[in-house]
């Protein structure tokens, strides 16, 4: 009994990883987005020409 | 007196097609930098890799943990299991799972790469700072006793470093240089808002030996400048040589008549020559006047020259 608890929880582990995979492979950032975020960060508003 | 322009061999520039790729980490301080250095210019060691690297590591241990929990719970069923028939359904669910999170794993590998860079450069925001601060110095330092090398280092920090004040640095070590054409040199991430004189110098050195980086942008920047640049001292040359890059292309002499039409009188040969047979390839276009002063211009200078006769 306690055996299948754990595949259980096993089931649901893995059910809920995959559904946060697909999630964020929506949501990821693009690289043009990943360089937009490292200029803002070295090019602070003030000093932006 | 004229400073001698010192000649050189650049470094070869690696242009790349994000900004992020220029930037490293090093693994054990967690330094960053833009620079070329082997060695981490904070603790020392041999340990800079490139941004994408670390965040890949990092998703890829994230992974491995979440397959090791998977493995973990099958082996609990399995330590729980009663009977044979059991164990052997713990054992075949666990690894069915397992092998199914490791397979949905491997397909998202890429974005969660990105998500991990994205999250590394959010949390490192002070440190990356800190580098890039260091990097000026080091740029600084190197300006004073090696020229050469402070606009090497410049270059590379102005792939993430974008302001006037690091481009006219570049610019006004550029023209202590004697530029020549097999030099790897830019002209666009160069270009500041305000009128500065040695920019237009530099854009008149690349028009006689680099004409092809003499763009839209360059040749709008000396029209919103012409006035300032007539009032240097070869101000009047610099917009020929401009003038004379720009006939390169019909493109530009559509979009510039006006302007070539000042200069043409003061073009090289062999740039009017280039004016010429694209003027007389394109007999429809008046060109807001610029067709009746080429023809004039080669009524009066040229009309006997051979190199003139074979216009197709």
């Amino acid at each position: 009994m306690i055996a299948y608890g754990c595949l259980g929880i096993l089931f649901l582990f893995i059910a809920i990883k995959i559904a946060v995979y697909f999630h964020r492979q929506k949501k990821a950032p693009s690289p043009e987005d990943l360089d937009e975020t490292l200029l803002e960060i070295a090019n602070p508003r003030g000093d932006r020409a | 007196m004229m400073t001698k322009k010192k000649p050189l061999i650049l470094r070869p520039y690696h242009k790349t097609s994000y900004a992020y790729e220029k930037l490293r980490i090093c693994k054990h301080c967690r330094f960053f930098t833009v620079l070329w250095e082997d060695k981490c210019a904070n603790c020392g060691r041999q340990a800079l890799i490139p941004v994408m690297q670390q965040a890949r590591i990092q998703a890829k241990h994230s992974m491995q943990n979440e397959r090791l929990i998977a493995l973990l719970m099958t082996l609990a069923a399995v330590l729980f299991s009663q009977t044979f028939l059991q164990i052997i359904l713990s054992l075949a669910g666990g690894f069915l799972l397992t092998g199914l999170l490791w397979w949905v794993q491997r397909k998202t590998v890429e974005p969660e790469t990105r998500r991990q860079l994205d999250k590394l450069l959010r949390s490192s925001e002070r440190r990356i700072i800190e580098g890039i601060y260091m990097n000026l110095t080091t740029a600084s330092a190197a300006i004073k006793d090696d020229e050469q090398l402070g606009y090497e280092i410049l270059r590379e920090m102005a792939t993430i470093v974008r302001n006037d004040r690091i481009r006219l640095q570049q610019i006004m070590l550029l023209q202590s240089f004697a530029l020549r054409k097999d030099m790897d040199l830019t002209l666009e991430p160069l270009m500041i808002e305000d009128f500065e004189p040695a920019l237009a110098e530099y854009i008149g050195e690349l028009a006689k030996i680099k004409r092809e980086l003499i763009k839209h942008q360059a040749i709008r920047y000396v029209l919103r400048y012409e006035r300032e640049i007539l009032e240097m001292k070869n101000g009047s040359r610099i917009l020929a040589l401009v003038a004379g890059a720009a006939v390169r292309m019909k493109t530009y002499v559509d979009a510039y008549p006006d302007f070539i039409l000042r200069y043409v009188r003061q073009m090289p040969k062999d740039r009017f020559l280039r004016l010429y047979r694209l003027v007389r390839r394109h007999p429809d276009q008046p060109w807001n006047g610029l067709r009746n002063e080429v023809s004039a211009l080669y009524n009066e200078k040229y009309r006997w020259d051979p190199e003139f006769q074979n216009w197709e």
